[in-house]
Formats: structure tokens, sequence, C-alpha cells
């Protein structure tokens, strides 16, 4: 648990009483019309946008699943992350194309790139799903707070899910997009800094650069080994490093550590100390050892530890192996003795197609992240920049602004890393993925003085507070403008809007306690599932839809419902009946994406065009790139270009 | 069953570092947004 300081408290309350204020500040601008409570009038410097697209894909689960792939893979783990550049090449095509449209939202361009009944089906679909998604994620990063205090100060998880969420609804209430713009300026820049800090002070406590290098070269840690279940108490283990290919025992324990069957915290914590200092005063070993477990130390039957013994120059593989009895030995796992050196080096591949991190995955993610940024919603991320492509003043300003603010995602990312592998030279022997990942927690409120632990409070508050008004507004979007404004009342004026506008926050501020309070574990597999699902099948007609003319409404909605039923078979069902093997994911994507095209191509042939004239007025507008001929020679022979 | 955070508490860097930077990076960032704010008004009062 976390105690806090009078100054500590100080710095808490002084920054969620500024910001907030600012946010109000906008009641003003924010209630003239629905450009405004939604867009900011479209008149942003691409600064701000920015720093909103940064402080908005910040959020208080960032850090974490960041640090879960960056212990367990190195750097390499950075690839995890790596998806946000499909905005490299997005910021210069489809961000261009989609702010000439003029559509407030994704679900609007699909109404002005697609024609007739298809058209509105699809901007009904995905108005509907974006209003539940938006809701789905403010209850997901609603809860992540929830859970986060709860382990900080011993808070009922409610608590940090109402409160949090209701101080960020205030200012979106108040002052819509104009409050959530300025706000994410504000807490983007304590953030940035905030993620700087505490990285510099994991490094730090780790020993410097050089050290952490140095520490990693020394000792060697295995993956995740699950301590068997034994009902005894006291139970005795042994852990050796031998030989896989002569059977010789290379290093061994000189005597038994413990097994206990009931977990004690206290106890827990007490060797998670004892290994870090270990490792501390472990610079040059004298004689090859086993650092963790040894004899003293007590790790707790189903539990999961990383293994931890020292290095050698050897690059051969060794097998780490366990016995309860010093006689029967079972293997734990297969690994390297050269020590943690790779985990610096990003491109650690394990194998074409083989290990954790295979070259084929790598090559998919490439191809996912930048070929995807040619498509509109190729990536979950599409939705939010969407509107502050629109915000941005000008083209450029738009381009501009989705660039930068990506780039600075990807820099925090690196920022972060620093400090978790810091952390990794710290506590190399933590295998469970509930422990691990809360890595940059820990450093920050582990090793930072007084005072700058309500600061660090401070920042995580700024980066759950942008995220969630950004959620709030823009789910609050599509309810107004493609729900309301489109379908239920066409010819309300701007001031109605506003206030429509204003009741939908409210009213997905209510349901994102709802599922707050419900989701669980297996909810944010299924949470999980369907971005993959949006992923997988729908990545290329995503892209089609942007650059080829002849696709239309009908294979797009093929497309969807197709993928809906394929990746069940593919991921889920198939498997299960033993149809087909498991796949790793990189596999399940490519055929996916084959499937579907099986799809939804003879659907678009089989089905009309698109209405030319409807075509000609969208490409006049929007000029994308891409298969456009015939639409194109229609526009020069209207006169039109 | 959700437990709660193990932390090894070894403080690093003088306490007056828990004034200082916090100082800094507030205030750093409260005058830009004020300036931000300052300069919105003033070109929406125009329009």
């Amino acid at each position: 648990m976390v105690s806090f300081a009078l100054l500590d408290w100080i710095w808490l309350i002084l920054f969620i009483f500024l910001m907030v204020i600012c946010g109000i500040i906008f009641y003003k601008l924010g209630k003239r019309s629905q450009s405004d409570f939604f867009l900011a009038g479209r008149g942003l410097p691409w600064w701000l946008p920015a720093s909103s697209v940064y402080a908005t894909h910040t959020a208080t689960d960032t850090p974490i699943w960041v640090a879960g792939v960056v212990y367990k893979y190195g750097f390499a783990g950075l690839w995890y992350a790596f998806f946000a550049a499909w905005c490299a090449i997005s910021a210069f095509v489809s961000t261009r194309i989609f702010r000439r449209s003029l559509a407030y939202s994704q679900a609007e361009w699909q109404g002005l790139r697609f024609g007739g009944l298809g058209a509105e089906m699809l901007r009904g679909w995905v108005a509907g799903w974006q209003v539940f998604m938006n809701m789905f994620i403010l209850g997901w990063v609603g809860i992540a707070m929830g859970k986060l205090c709860n382990m900080l100060f011993g808070w009922e998880l409610w608590i940090g899910l109402v409160v949090f969420t209701t101080l960020g609804a205030i200012y979106v209430l108040s002052s819509g997009y104009w409050g959530v713009v300025m706000a994410d300026f504000q807490q983007g820049v304590i953030a940035l800094l905030v993620i700087f800090i505490v990285s510099i002070w994991g490094v730090m406590a780790a020993g410097g650069p050089e050290n952490i290098i140095n520490k990693l070269k020394k000792f060697n840690s295995t993956c995740e080994w699950k301590v068997p279940d034994d009902t005894r108490d006291l139970a005795q283990g042994f852990i050796r490093i031998t030989d896989p290919e002569t059977k010789e025992t290379l290093i061994s324990s000189s005597s038994p550590f413990i097994i206990s069957s009931g977990f004690n915290e206290t106890k827990h914590a007490q060797m998670n100390k004892k290994v870090k200092s270990l490792i501390d005063n472990k610079e040059k070993p004298s004689q090859a050892a086993i650092l963790f477990p040894v004899s003293g130390d007590t790790v707790f039957s189903g539990k999961e530890y990383n293994i931890v013994w020292t290095a050698d120059k050897s690059k051969k593989l060794v097998n780490v192996e366990f016995s309860s009895n010093g006689n029967d030995w079972q293997t734990i796992a297969e690994n390297r003795l050269d020590g943690q050196g790779w985990r610096i080096n990003p491109f650690s591949f394990t194998g074409l197609f083989k290990g954790q991190f295979p070259v084929f995955w790598f090559v998919t993610m490439m191809i996912i992240a930048l070929i995807g940024g040619f498509g509109m919603g190729t990536n979950i991320d599409w939705y939010t920049e969407a509107q502050r492509i629109q915000s941005a003043k000008t083209v450029r300003d738009a381009s501009y602004s989705i660039w930068a603010g990506t780039a600075l995602v990807l820099v925090r990312n690196s920022i972060w890393a620093a400090a978790i592998i810091g952390f990794f030279v710290l506590s190399p022997q933590l295998a469970s993925m509930k422990e691990y990942e809360m890595a940059w927690y820990k450093v920050g409120f582990g090793f930072l003085p007084i005072g700058m632990v309500g600061f660090f409070f401070a920042g995580i508050l700024a980066i759950h507070l942008s995220t969630v008004s950004t959620q709030l507004n823009l789910g609050a979007m599509y309810a107004t403008r493609d729900f309301y404004h489109h379908y239920v009342n066409p010819k309300a004026k701007e001031q109605k809007l506003v206030v429509v506008g204003r009741i939908s926050t409210f009213v997905i501020l209510i349901g994102s306690f709802i599922f707050g309070t419900i989701i669980g574990e297996e909810i944010t597999q299924w949470l999980i599932f369907a971005l993959w699902i949006m992923a997988a099948g729908v990545w290329l007609p995503n892209i089609l839809q942007v650059i080829w003319w002849r696709f239309n409404s009908w294979g797009y909605l093929s497309a969807w419902i197709a993928n809906l039923g394929l990746s069940w078979l593919i991921v889920w069902v198939l498997p299960r009946f033993g149809i087909i093997p498991e796949l790793p994911d990189y596999m399940q994507f490519w055929i996916l994406v084959a499937l579907n095209a099986m799809i939804y191509l003879p659907v678009t042939f089989l089905t009309k065009k698109e209405n030319m004239d409807h075509l000609v007025k969208y490409y006049v507008m929007s000029r994308p790139i891409g298969f456009w001929g015939p639409v194109r020679k229609e526009a020069i022979k209207q006169g039109l270009m | 069953m959700i437990t709660f955070i193990f932390l090894n508490t070894t403080r690093i860097g003088a306490p007056i570092l828990g004034v200082i930077i916090p100082a800094i990076i507030f205030g750093f960032s409260f005058l830009v947004t004020y300036l931000l704010i300052r300069h919105f008004m003033k070109q929406n009062s125009q329009d």
C-alpha cells in the first residue's frame, strides 16, 4: 500500500482543482454549436490535436501492458505496441482524405463514400458499434483505475471508477471537445514529464544504464515456472542446469529450498527484496551458481517464478530442471547460457516461425501497422483520431497532428521500456504477469521521494482523465450526430444538438459505470477478441473502401458479417474440435484475410456499383488516392476538375 | 481476488525534489494552458 504525506495531498488536490477549472472555462465556446461541442469549431493548430492524440492514447492500463510485454520480451516487446505506427502513412493518406470530406465521424464518412440503402445500414451499424465501444472502453479504463486505487490505497473498486470518471465528465459536460482538448494539452504535458522522470528514477534505482547492461550479461532468468502443487507444507526443491546433449550437470543447488503450501505476503515481499540485494551484490560472481531459489528461500506451491542463475559466455542451449527429491528431474525450460543481454536487442528474433518472437510475426505486425495507414478503421484508434483530424484547422494541420501525436506515443513507449528493463534487473525472479506488469507503478511509488509520490499520482490521474474525457465526448458525438441528427431530428437547431450532446454524454457516463462494474477477466478477453475481429477480417476492406472506387457498401457489410462467423471458427471452434491445430495469431490473421476476401470480393462484383454521380461528388470533395480512374474521368467530363 | 501492490520502498533523491520538480512542472503546464486559454478567448471574441 502507498502512504501519502501532506505534501503529496497538496500537489494532488492542486492539480485536480486547476485542471477542472481549465476545462470548464470553455463553457461559453462549447455551447455555441455542435461543431464547437464536438470539434472545437474545426479551428485548432496542429499541436493541440497532436497533444490530444498523445494524451488520449496514454491510459492507466497502457503502462500495465507495455510493462508486461517489455518485462517478458525485453526491448523486442516494444514491437507489440508498434501498431500505432499506422499513423506514419495515414498522416499523409487517409488523414488528408478524411479531413477534406468534412465528415464529423467515420460513420458519416461512410455515408458520403457509399450511397443508398447500404450506406444507411453502414452508418447506423458503425454509429451503434461506436456508442457501445466508447461505453465499454470507458468501463474498461474506469475499472482499471478502480483496481489501481484498490491496490494502492485499499479503496473499494467502485470509488476509483466513479470518482475519477465523474471528474472527467464535469468538464466534458460543460465544454464538450473544447474542454477535452484544452485539458488534454495540459494533461499531456504533465503525463509526458511524469513518464520521463519516473523512468529516470527507475534506471537510477537499477544503477544506471551501464550497470543495467552489465547485470543483464551476468545472470540468466527463465520464463514462468509454476511451482508444482504440493499439499505437504515445507516440502523441498532443487534446481539444476544441464547440457541437453552431454547430460552433464553444469550448475546445481547445493542444498534445497522450501516449497510452502500456504501463500504468505510478508514472506513473498521479503524474498523479492532479498533477490534484489543478491543481484546487486553479484557484480562478479566467482563461480557459476543458482541465485534463486536457493537454500533459505521459500517459494509457494502453485505460484509462478523465474529461476535466476549466473551466466557464462557460452551461447549454447541448456535445460533448466527441477526436482523435489534430488533424484527425479523434470525440465522446466530451455534457455541460453550467455545471459540476458538479448533483452536490450529489439531484433532478438527466436527464428523464422519458432519461439516467442518469430520473424514472421514481426513482418505481419509491420504490414498491419504500415499498410493499414492507407485505410480508415484498420486500427481501433482511428475512431478517436478521426475526431482530432476534423478538429484541425487545415488539411496540413490534420496531417501534422496525427504524425506528431503518434510519434510522441512511440517515444513514450521507449521511455517506459527503459524503466521496465531497470525493474527487470532489480526483480528478475517475477514470473506472475499480475506482479511484473505493475512494474512502472512499483518504480514510481517505490523510489520517488515524498511530494513526488502525490505528483506521480496526479500524472496517473492526468493520463486517466485524458482517455475518459475523449471517449465520453466521442461516444456522445456518434449518438448526437449519427443517430439523433441524422435519423430522429434532421432539422434540429444547433443549441438543441448541444443539449442532446450533453444528455448523451451523461447517458454514456452512467452506461460506463454499469459496464465497469460487470467487467472481469473473462470480459476483458472478449473485448480483446472484439478488437481482433476488427483488426483481422475487415482490415483489407477498410483499406479498399479508401483506395478502390469499385468497392461498395454491400462488399463492406458482407466482410463485417462474414468476419464475425469466420473469426469464431478459426480462433476457437475448429481448433476446439481438433479440425485445425491452434494457430499462432499471425497465421490466424492471414487466414482470416484470405477467407474473408473469398466472400466480399464476389459480393462486391455481383452487386451494383455505387451511383457514379455520388462517387464523383465524393471524389471531388475528398480527392482519394488509389484506383479511382473511371470516377476521375467522369469528374473531368463533368467539368468538376 | 485483488492483492495489494508489493512495494520495496527505497526513496531515491533529496526530499526537496518533492517540492521543486512538481512546482516547476505544474507551474509550467498551467502557465502554458493559461496562455492558450487567453489566446482562444481573444480569437473567439473577435469572430
